[in-house]
């Protein structure tokens, strides 16, 4: 039990106010030596900070990360989303169920472990994998496992970033010259720890030639010019959004969506683990180009070692000067902080996650207003992805013309495009955007796994679409794929050979996004659930034909009445897996039909 | 600049103001999109998806009640997709639904229910596998079913956003959602009833009322909340001669549908079996019941003996804040025609006689100077000595509203902490019985900033004598304010913001009441002046009728309307009988007057000075040498036991009559069931013995009492009975022409270090006999002392444990509550509780010094 000396010790370093409640709650669980944050520390907390009781329940329950019942010294979440799921998670937790004797919700009885189910860890190159607390691990195996768990054994509890080295962000970064590196050009050249490394090959150099030779506005214009697009998954213009900002002294801020949840996607995590000041460097410009003088970086808290890379960077930033007042001598002034997420995948909704940074529950907002009109503590705000901003400085330095060089006529610049499943080789490639997935998956993938034969990919996530071999040939560029029905979302591609079954992959699918709903809208809240009963009818082969235009009717209406795009997403992968395996599905309506895929999962998931 | 826009909805054009709302212009063109989750006066939830519609040019329908307007938008509110989606998002709220209707409260006034009906959904076509929620039949008051939450979360908006209590909050998520008190504890709040009140489904219901009645079955009958001094507009909930409920609709009242506690579950009292029921008449020393005739003939000829005998002025009597004024302007009337004395007076000659007193030296004013909507055009309040929240809800909604949605300023200054002070921008904490010197102290230091300004007003050397001799330096000493804070109020006052001033009952309990009431008039006045902004002097008023009982006359000095004896002409034309010219006995004198055997009779009605006033002892000893004493009330009160005649009265819910609102709303009632047993109103009984005494009064209605109040008190001319709506009518209170207005103050010490002062105060859910007979003793009975954590941990008390504040050779003692809402030094016990009277100590004000041990 926490003394309240602890915990007033904990609110003292991190600041009294709501919007810091996630690093309270945070530091209490790690040091509560069991994972818990006890109901008695909860009221301790409202009475220290006046922050209402019901407020801090209500935000306790929202994110998955914090329990209140005990847990142990070391939390093993084993990932169940898409590329795990696809490349052998449910025998992960074989493995680790025989290994430890626990089930999911269950403590070992020498009470070191805790075993939890989660979803996407952002590693899906070395799929499966699993969290010990914040230590990731991947490429598992049931030999790995064991020694992996074995050596937890004899250590003291610690909230690290001691990730295997398969998860190094450099490590999944597919070796190929045939790439067309950008982004990633730096990325294994520049020692992410050292501010020093980082300006000695160039960097911050696009930074001070805007403050020398640009305004405001043509900072703007030359964003604009470049035909940047968001690359967070709705591809809206950056630039564009830039010119939004409103003009005036009134507080702004700028926003680094790194809540990179989508199942498939881990771009942003190699980008701030191996070149954060890239980032902090793109952030600088879209302050000096909007007027906004505070920036956040929201990080996913299970990327400890991003959070810990990105720290280290903005601390060497302000003492470098490149962060603080007066930035090179100019009037420009710039800070940034980190905030971290507590497990929820809606939050990488721009306006859940602003809600989430002022310590709420991360329910998405309505628009209007938009973030440029009314966005963290209601003042203008921008947010874009991390992509986003690592991409700015380049045009900054190399003009516009430079980065349309490469890319399609609507898209221009590279694509960071995450490879996963049954793929011989798996990892980060960029390229030009309106790669094909053939050539990904032919020249950067070298095919599919073990000889077999490809039936699918899903590209953009679970909110994005599967694929089947007509679109092996489509540019993956946002506009095209737009165009054919599909999205390029954030850029995920998990191929998927014949032995994947279509039913339990949208099953999997699905489960996702009924466990992430946020519960705030009707539609989405009993629809995404309606919609994974009718999956598990499939799966569990007792479903009748019209279950299949039942879901599509349902996603539908989703789609039109859900509040935010979580609610609106589940569409897209229902048709485009039925448009080609409605055969599957309607094999699935036969409870005589054998379906070890499915099976496993039922046995797995649905006992 | 034109900031309307022009849309078209459904082909029907609509010019709105550009923050308009789609669903708000639909309404004014008559257009209906159904709704569940939006309540007007919420910020927009947008969680039911019902209200969507389609924009021309837009890809996705938006929900109407969560989207502005833009010019030229082309809107249509009825489809086929539009009619499918709204009948799927029914659907979705109908998954796993338990359907009980036929035993939920809410049957009959239930939104999904009518929604199903209206959409002709006859199936629930889909249930999801999910266990049974707990239902929370552990917190007071409220019951809790989860399973026929619909999550539309209007509960959470209403205590967030109206009560400020943050007592419920969504938890989890997904399909999971919930909402809970404290993650799922039973509720530990204000109980203002409101979530229930604001639930469109059965998923919060009112504990007292389960299983009383269907809501068809309920007569509602407009009425006026009798507690505080807010007079919200309520309906009583009546089936078979019983009040089953209370109700506000947010439509036709001008509180908005927001009741508190007292209001919604205060209301006990009325079938309360308890109730005087039978007129008694004492006996030798047993009081009998006897018919009213026999109570009525005896007292009059008693009566009679006595003013033979010992003169008109061996009588007085003490009237009621919480009656009609109908009921007090006849009691009144009894004294000065029937009898012919005016020694007449309440309980409000310890308090709040002296609001008009000190208004009219200022600001030439008979109440408050602007109603409550003044709170809400206010960008500055200043809240000093009252505990708003307790002493009128509904003025504390206002104030708390202001301060968190439009960000006005506001400032509280109490000697211990009260609700409002969450919302402060700035608090000062001043020691007890300072009031004086602190507003002293910022009419100074607002003197002081804007020297160059007010030398200009002719009239300001007048103030500016009296703050002569003022030193802020002491000020800030003595109060205990630091010295920055004082000059930080004279900044924010001084802003050019229109503003309010709210004083409550510390003001009203001072020492020198009139002297801070007249400090605070100058305040105005001076801030007025400086910020050249409008700025409105409201008293918070924590009894529903005192407003009312003061401007019928019920007081020693003055004539209904406050009119002076000698122009009481008009009186004497219409009561045909001459008026005593002599100012009558106060509340105090006629005590005296008692103990000293001047006063032999003394008629009460519905006071109970043994409870109420202070020194209960002496008024104790005075009842049992009184030779006549009548009370008229509808409990067997403490003072009732020692009288010689008992005349069981009404409660509001069975009589008709109007009540004056602390912002001088005068406001209509209706009977909503007949009288309890034998039972009478008021002035009936008034009425009564009257005629016996020989003067005739034939009033069939109390309309025909107002229509001579209003052809009297100069106040009431503009109002008719007729007139008066569900809202009844704000009377302005404008009498003379503000002014500076010199005031005295006297020397306040410094309490010694170490040494204790008691005040008290209202408490929220106990107000005197009505709360104490009625549902919400479930909240606790028992009076408490509340004492900061570092003198409990000095004087190794725990809490609960039972303490003892003495003072004066009298001690009363009470469980402790150990808080940081008292500073070091003070404690507080609340008034009006049986178990506790702190009235024996702090006499006629609301604080004393006081030895405070354990045990």
């Amino acid at each position: 039990m926490l003394t309240t000396e602890d915990i007033k010790g904990v609110i003292e370093k991190r600041g009294s106010s709501k919007e810091h409640l996630m690093f309270i709650l945070r530091d209490l669980e790690n040091i509560s030596g069991n994972n818990q944050l006890e109901i008695d520390v909860l009221e301790k907390v409202a009475e220290i900070t006046k922050i209402p009781k019901s407020t801090i329940a209500g935000f306790v329950g929202f994110y998955t990360m914090f329990k209140t019942n005990p847990r142990a010294p070391f939390i093993i979440r084993v990932c169940k989303s898409g590329p795990c799921h696809v490349m052998g998670a449910r025998t992960i937790f074989d493995a680790v169920e025989r290994n430890l004797g626990i089930k999911p919700g269950e403590a070992t009885p020498d009470g070191l472990f805790y075993l939890e189910q989660c979803e996407c860890l952002g590693v899906c190159s070395v799929a499966p994998a699993m969290m010990i607390n914040y230590d990731i691990h991947g490429n598992l195996t049931e030999k790995k496992i064991k020694q992996i768990l074995e050596s937890y054994k004899s250590q003291k509890a610690i909230f690290g970033e001691k990730c295997g080295p398969e998860v190094e962000g450099k490590a999944c970064v597919i070796d190929d010259d045939r790439q067309t590196k950008r982004l990633l050009v730096m990325v294994g050249k520049v020692d992410p720890l050292s501010i020093d490394s980082y300006i000695k090959n160039g960097g911050y150099a696009a930074i001070r030639k805007a403050i020398r030779e640009y305004s405001s506005d043509d900072v703007i214009n030359i964003v604009k010019d470049s035909g940047l697009s968001g690359r967070g998954g709705a591809g809206f213009p950056a630039g564009l959004k830039w010119s939004f900002m409103p003009k005036g002294d009134m507080q702004k801020y700028v926003i680094c969506n790194a809540d990179e949840g989508e199942p498939g996607t881990f771009k942003d995590r190699v980008l701030m683990e191996e070149n954060p000041h890239l980032i902090i460097e793109g952030m600088l410009l879209c302050g000096y180009a909007t007027g906004a003088t505070v920036g956040y970086i929201y990080v996913r808290g299970e990327f400890r070692r991003a959070i810990e890379r990105l720290q280290r960077a903005i601390d060497q930033a302000r003492e470098s000067r490149m962060l603080g007042k007066h930035l090179s001598g100019s009037t420009f002034s710039f800070d940034i902080f980190i905030k971290e997420g507590g497990g929820a995948y809606v939050c990488g909704e721009e306006s859940s996650l602003m809600n989430s940074m002022e310590g709420k529950r991360g329910f998405p907002r309505f628009r209007p207003p938009f973030p440029a009109g009314a966005g963290f503590m209601g003042m203008p705000s921008n947010v874009n992805n991390v992509e986003t901003y690592a991409s700015v400085p380049m045009i900054i330095e190399h003009g516009a013309t430079w980065y349309k060089s490469l890319g399609t006529e609507k898209c221009s610049g590279t694509k960071l495009y995450c490879l996963s499943g049954k793929l011989n080789r798996t990892g980060l490639v960029e390229l030009p955007m309106g790669t094909t997935l053939r050539e990904l998956i032919d020249i950067y993938g070298k095919g599919i796994k073990d000889g077999k034969t490809f039936k699918f990919a899903q590209v953009g996530g679970s909110a994005g679409g599967v694929f089947g071999e007509d679109l092996l040939d489509l540019p993956l560029d946002i506009d095209q794929t737009i165009k054919a029905g599909v999205t390029l979302g954030s850029g995920v591609v998990l191929a998927c050979d014949k032995d994947t079954c279509a039913v339990d992959f949208l099953l999997n699918i699905i489960s996702f996004f009924a466990h992430e709903s946020c519960g705030q809208c009707v539609p989405c809240r009993v629809g995404t659930s309606q919609l994974h009963f009718l999956a598990k009818k499939f799966a569990m082969r007792t479903a009748v034909e019209k279950d299949i235009d039942s879901m599509i009717e349902k996603a539908q209406l989703m789609k039109q009445a859900s509040l935010c795009a979580l609610g609106q997403s589940p569409i897209l992968p229902i048709t485009t897996t039925l448009k080609y395996f409605r055969e599957e599905f309607l094999n699935h309506c036969n409870t005589r039909y054998s379906c070890p895929e499915c099976d496993m999962t039922l046995e797995r998931f649905y006992r | 600049m034109n900031d309307n826009v022009t849309i078209t909805i459904d082909g029907k054009g609509i010019s709105v103001p550009k923050e308009t709302t789609i669903l708000a212009a639909a309404r004014a063109l008559g257009i209906e999109i159904p709704t569940l989750c939006y309540h007007p006066k919420l910020l927009p939830i947008g969680s039911c998806r019902l209200c969507l519609v389609e924009i021309e040019g837009y890809e996705k329908p938006v929900a109407s009640c969560t989207t502005p307007v833009v010019d030229a938008m082309k809107v249509t509110t009825q489809s086929e997709k539009l009619l499918a989606l709204r009948k799927e998002a029914i659907q979705f709220m109908l998954v796993n639904h338990p359907l009980d209707c036929p035993i939920c409260d809410k049957g009959g006034e239930c939104r999904l229910q009518d929604l199903a009906f209206e959409f002709g959904l006859d199936q629930e076509v889909f249930k999801i596998a999910a266990s049974p929620l707990l239902i929370d039949y552990l917190s007071p008051l409220v019951e809790r079913n989860n399973n026929r939450c619909v999550r539309c979360g209007r509960c959470v908006s209403v205590c967030n956003e109206i009560q400020g209590e943050m007592a419920i909050e969504w938890v989890n998520h997904g399909y999971d959602t919930e909402i809970l008190p404290r993650g799922g504890y039973p509720l530990n709040c204000e109980f203002c009833g409101q979530c229930i009140a604001h639930c469109p489904v059965g998923a919060l219901l009112n504990r007292p009322f389960k299983y009383k009645a269907r809501a068809w079955e309920l007569e509602k009958i407009h009425s006026v909340c009798p507690y505080c001094g807010g007079g919200c507009a309520i309906e009583l909930n009546v089936r078979k001669n019983k009040v089953l409920r209370i109700t506000s609709s947010y439509e036709d009242t001008h509180n908005q549908g927001n009741l508190c506690g007292r209001g919604n579950f205060g209301f006990g009292f009325i079938n309360n079996n308890n109730r005087l029921h039978s007129p008694l008449i004492k006996r030798r020393k047993d009081q009998v019941p006897v018919t009213w005739e026999d109570a009525l003939g005896s007292a009059s000829e008693q009566l009679k003996k006595i003013l033979k005998s010992s003169g008109p002025e061996s009588i007085a009597g003490l009237g009621s804040p919480r009656v009609s004024n109908e009921d007090n302007y006849l009691f009144q009337k009894f004294f000065r025609a029937v009898i012919g004395t005016n020694n007449i007076d309440s309980s409000v000659h310890f308090n709040y006689r002296n609001l008009e007193r000190g208004l009219r030296a200022t600001l030439g004013l008979s109440a408050s100077s602007h109603g409550f909507d003044a709170l809400e055009k206010a960008q500055v309040i200043f809240v000093l000595g009252a505990d708003v929240r307790a002493e009128s809800p509904p003025a504390a909604l206002k104030i708390m509203k202001m301060a968190r949605v439009h960000g006005s300023t506001l400032v509280v200054a109490n000697p211990r902490k009260t609700k409002l002070d969450k919302f402060a921008n700035v608090h000062l904490r001043y020691r007890p019985g300072t009031e004086l010197l602190l507003v002293a102290g910022i009419l100074k230091a607002v003197g002081e900033k804007n020297k160059d300004l007010l030398d200009n007003i002719p009239q300001f050397p007048v103030l500016k004598k009296s703050l002569e001799g003022i030193i802020l330096q002491e000020i800030s000493e003595v109060t205990g304010v630091p010295l920055e804070q004082i000059y930080q109020v004279a900044t924010i006052l001084a802003k050019r913001e229109t503003g309010c001033i709210v004083f409550g009952y510390e003001v009203f309990t001072h020492q020198q009441a009139k002297e801070v009431v007249v400090s605070l008039g100058n305040l105005a006045f001076l801030s007025e002046k400086v910020s050249q902004k409008d700025r409105g002097l409201i008293p918070i008023i924590a009894k529903n009728n005192v407003q009312g009982m003061l401007d019928m006359g019920v007081m020693p000095d003055l004539l209904p309307g406050y009119q002076q004896f000698e122009k009481g002409a008009p009186f004497e034309k219409v009561w045909r009988q001459p008026i005593p010219k002599q100012p009558g006995k106060n509340a105090e004198a006629i005590l005296q007057g008692i103990l000293d055997g001047k006063i032999k009779a003394l008629y009460l009605m519905g006071c109970d000075p043994l409870m109420e006033f202070p020194f209960p002892d002496k008024w104790e000893e005075a009842s049992d040498k009184l030779e006549w004493l009548a009370v008229q009330d509808i409990f067997y009160t403490e003072v009732a036991t020692k009288a010689d005649y008992v005349f069981p009265a009404v409660t509001f819910a069975e009589k008709e009559g109007t009540f004056t609102s602390g912002e001088r709303r005068v406001q209509k009632f209706f009977p909503g069931i007949s009288p309890y047993r034998s039972a009478l109103p008021d002035w009936e009984i008034i009425q009564r013995l009257s005629q016996l005494m020989g003067y005739p009064m034939a009033y069939a209605h109390p309309k025909a009492i107002m229509n001579e109040i209003t052809s009297l008190v100069p106040q009431y001319n503009e109002i008719t009975y007729e007139r008066l709506g569900r809202n009844g009518i704000t009377l302005s209170s404008t009498e003379g022409i503000p002014h500076f207005t010199p005031f005295s103050i006297n020397k306040v010490a410094k309490p010694k270090p170490g040494s204790f002062t008691l005040i008290t105060g209202t408490a929220f859910f106990h107000s005197g006999t009505l709360s104490t007979n009625s549902g919400l003793t479930v909240l606790g009975s028992k009076a408490w002392v509340e004492i900061n954590s570092e003198d409990a941990g000095s004087l190794e008390i725990h809490e609960g444990d039972p303490v003892t504040i003495s003072s004066a050779g009298k001690a009363i003692s009470a469980a402790a509550k150990i808080t940081s809402a008292v500073p070091r030094g003070v404690v507080f016990v609340p008034n009006n509780f049986r178990d506790v009277q702190v009235n024996q100590l702090v006499a006629n004000q609301n604080y004393c010094p006081v030895e405070v041990t354990k045990g």
